[in-house]
C-alpha cells in the first residue's frame, strides 16, 4: 500500500513537490533559527560562566550604560577577602579602519571595547577568562596600543605590530586573544584612559569595578559582604547570579523561536490539507471502485493518510539538510556559533511527520466516507 | 438443485437527488442461483445499476430484504459490507476503472492490497489471471498504453482476483467494438461453465440477451418480466 501512496502523490508532481517544500521550508527554518538561538545561548552561557568573581555598578543605570564612581575601587580593595579590585569601561563601535563594520546580523557587528587598568597579571579579558595567541597582554600604563580579539584580526587580517584605526584614533595592536565565546573575541582590550578618551566618558568614572576574591569558594557570603559595606547604591552580583538572569532572557528568547516555528508549522499543515483535500477529491470515483472491490473505510483512511505522511518525511528530511545548509552558512559568514543538536534534528523530523499525518486526518477521513455508490456513478 | 446466493424480497431503493427522494426500484423480488448468467437489460434510468449495486452489496434496500449468501444486508455495517464483497463480489465497469499510475499486474491486485495475503502468492495470483484473460505479454504496461478491450480483460482479471463466488459487470462492453465486446462476453461466459461463476451484467445491449439463462428485463424501477432459459 505504500507504494500505491507513492504512486498516487506522483501523479501531480508539481504540487506534491510544492507542498514537500512547504515542509521543507518550514523545518528548515525551525533549525536554523534554533540552531542560531542554541549557538548563541551556549557562547553567552560559556561567556558567562567564564566571568570571574563578583561585578559591582551602580544601581538606577543597566548594565552597559551605568556610571560608576571610580574612587569605588580603594574602597572596595580594603573589603578583607578581596584580592584585587579593578575598574573597567565597556563600551562598543562600528567603525573600524574607517568602515563600517557588517558582518550579517546586527549583533554579530558590533564590536565591543574593554578599558582597564592591568594591575594584575592574570590574564582576563574584560573580566572573562582568555589567552594570548599571539603578542603580549598591555602592561600598567602603556598607552595607544590594544590587544585584539580573534575574530577581529581575522575579519580585517591583522597581525602583532599593525595599526588598527578605531573610530578617529589609531593605536598599535601588540596581542592577540582568545576566549571561549566568539561574543567576547569580537572585542578590543585597551587602556583605561585611552577608552575613556575614545568614548567620552566622564572623568572619575567607570563602567563597573571587577572585583577579584582571595577564596573563589566564599562568592555568596562576599556578595552580601560587599552589600553591606557599600549599601544600597550599588548592586552587586556574582557571575553566578548573573548567569540566572540572563538565562531567563535566553528562555524568553526560546520561547519566541518556538513561536515562529509554530506558524511555520501551521502553514505547511493548512498547505498538506488543502493537497491532500484536493486530490482525495479528484480520486472520488477511484476510491468508490477501491471500496466496492472490497476496500473497507479504515484501508482508504491507511492509503491517505500513508500519502501525507510520505509528504511529511520527504519535506523533514528535505527540510533538515536544508536547514543544516543554512545554518552552517550562517557560521562560516557571519561570526555567530551556531550548534546543531541531534535532538533538534530528531525531533523536527518527528515534528514533520506529525504535521504531514495531522494535516491528512480530515482528508483520510472524507475519503473514507465517501459513498460507493454515489462514486461509481460520478464521471 | 444449485445453491441460491442472491435473494431479493419486495426491494425499494429510492434516494435523494437535490430535494426529491427518487424511486429508483419498487417491488423488486428475484431470485439468482449459483451458476446463474443474468442480463439485465432496460432503457436509462430503469434501475439497472442501481439494481446491480443492490446485488453487490454495495448499497442498502430502503425497504424489503436483500439476502447475499443468506446474509440480510440491512443488517450489516460498512465494514462487513466491504468484507462481504471482498470476498465474494467483483466488479466489472464500463469505463473499466484501473488505476492510471499502476500497471496492468498491480491493477488486478489492487482489491488484495489491504488484506495480509503473501506478495508471492498475490503476484502469482495475479499472472495467473491476466494469463488467462491472455494478456501475460502486456503485464507490466499502463493502462494508458492498453486498448479498450484489452484494459477491460485487466478489469475482469480484477474482478476475479478475490476468487469470488459473483461477478457484477455493469455495461462491460457499452466502451468496446462490437467485436472486441464479443470477446469479452465470450470470455464471461467460459469462466461461468468452466468455474461455475455467477455473472451479472447490466446492459442497453440487447444482442446480449441470447447468452443469459435468466434475463431481468426492467422498466421504470419495477420488473417487467424474468424470462428463463
Amino acid at each position: 500500500m505504500i507504494k500505491t501512496a507513492f504512486l498516487n502523490l506522483w501523479r501531480k508532481k508539481t504540487r506534491t513537490i510544492l507542498s514537500i517544500a512547504m515542509i521543507t521550508v518550514g523545518i528548515a527554518a525551525i533549525i536554523a533559527m534554533t540552531s542560531l538561538a542554541d549557538g548563541l545561548f551556549m557562547d553567552i552561557k560559556s561567556a558567562v560562566s567564564q566571568i570571574q568573581g563578583i561585578t559591582i555598578y551602580e544601581k538606577s543605570q543597566g548594565i552597559l550604560s551605568a556610571k560608576t564612581d571610580e574612587k569605588l575601587v580603594d574602597e572596595i580593595k580594603k573589603i578583607p577577602g578581596v584580592k584585587d579590585a579593578k575598574p573597567l569601561i565597556i563600551a562598543t563601535t562600528r567603525s573600524i579602519e574607517g568602515r563600517e563594520s557588517n558582518f550579517g546580523l546586527e549583533a554579530a557587528s558590533i564590536i565591543r571595547l574593554f578599558g582597564t587598568t592591568y594591575k594584575s597579571n592574570s590574564e582576563t579579558v574584560g573580566g572573562v577568562k582568555g589567552e594570548i595567541l599571539k603578542g603580549r597582554n598591555l602592561k600598567e600604563g602603556e598607552r595607544n596600543k590594544v590587544v585584539i580579539g580573534k575574530e577581529i584580526a581575522d575579519r580585517y587580517n591583522k597581525f602583532v605590530g599593525d595599526k588598527i584605526r578605531i573610530n578617529n584614533s589609531t593605536y598599535e595592536i601588540v596581542g592577540i586573544y582568545r576566549t571561549g565565546s566568539k561574543f567576547f573575541n569580537l572585542g578590543i582590550l585597551m587602556a583605561l584612559e585611552d577608552l575613556r578618551e575614545l568614548a567620552g566618558f566622564p572623568q572619575g568614572k567607570v563602567s563597573e569595578i571587577s572585583v577579584e576574591l582571595d577564596d573563589p569558594t566564599e562568592t555568596d557570603r562576599m556578595v552580601n559582604m560587599i552589600k553591606f559595606k557599600l549599601g544600597d547604591k550599588y548592586r552587586v552580583i556574582s557571575s553566578s547570579q548573573f548567569a540566572e538572569s540572563l538565562s531567563n532572557v535566553l528562555d524568553n528568547v526560546k520561547f519566541l523561536v518556538m513561536a515562529v516555528a509554530s506558524i511555520a508549522a501551521i502553514v505547511a499543515a493548512v498547505g498538506i490539507l488543502n493537497t491532500m483535500l484536493m486530490s482525495v477529491m479528484e480520486r472520488y470515483k477511484e476510491i468508490g471502485v477501491l471500496k466496492a472491490t472490497g476496500w473497507t473505510n479504515g484501508s482508504i483512511m491507511r492509503m491517505v493518510l500513508y500519502e501525507s505522511a510520505i509528504l511529511g518525511i520527504l519535506g523533514g528530511t528535505a527540510g533538515i539538510i536544508l536547514g543544516m545548509a543554512l545554518s552552517k552558512f550562517v557560521e562560516n559568514y557571519v561570526t555567530m556559533r551556531v550548534y546543531v543538536s541531534q535532538t533538534l534534528l530528531i525531533e523536527s523530523f518527528i515534528f514533520a511527520i506529525a504535521v504531514g499525518l495531522f494535516a491528512g486526518l480530515y482528508p483520510a477521513w472524507k475519503a473514507s466516507t465517501f459513498n460507493p455508490v454515489d462514486a461509481l456513478r460520478a464521471e | 438443485m444449485p445453491k441460491k446466493i442472491i435473494e431479493m424480497k419486495n426491494v425499494c431503493k429510492e434516494y435523494k437527488m437535490g430535494k426529491v427522494m427518487v424511486k429508483a426500484l419498487c417491488g423488486i423480488s428475484l431470485d439468482i442461483y449459483e451458476g446463474d448468467f443474468v442480463i439485465i437489460v432496460g432503457p436509462s434510468g430503469s434501475g439497472k445499476s442501481t439494481l446491480l449495486h443492490l446485488m453487490g452489496a454495495l448499497d442498502r434496500p430502503s425497504s424489503g430484504k436483500v439476502l447475499i449468501g443468506g446474509k440480510d444486508l440491512s443488517l450489516l455495517d460498512d465494514w462487513s459490507l466491504a468484507m462481504l464483497r471482498r470476498k465474494t463480489m467483483g466488479f466489472v465497469f464500463q469505463m473499466f476503472n484501473l488505476v492510471p499510475t499502476l500497471n496492468a499486474l498491480e491493477n488486478v491486485m489492487l482489491p488484495l492490497e489491504p488484506t495480509g495475503k503473501d506478495e508471492v502468492e498475490k503476484i502469482r495470483r495475479a499472472k495467473e489471471l491476466l494469463k488467462i484473460v491472455g494478456l501475460e505479454h502486456r503485464m507490466l504496461h499502463k493502462p494508458s498504453e492498453l486498448s479498450g478491450g484489452e484494459s477491460q480483460r485487466v478489469a475482469i482479471a480484477r474482478a476475479l482476483i478475490n476468487d469470488p463466488a459473483i461477478v457484477l459487470a455493469d455495461e462491460p462492453t457499452g466502451n468496446l467494438d462490437s467485436k472486441t465486446g464479443a470477446q469479452i462476453i465470450d470470455m464471461l461466459l467460459k469462466m461461468n461453465k468452466e468455474r461455475n461463476k455467477t455473472f451479472i451484467i447490466a446492459t442497453h445491449d440487447l444482442s446480449l440477451l441470447k447468452y443469459g439463462n435468466k434475463n431481468i428485463y426492467l422498466r421504470d424501477g419495477k420488473i417487467e418480466k424474468i424470462v428463463e432459459r
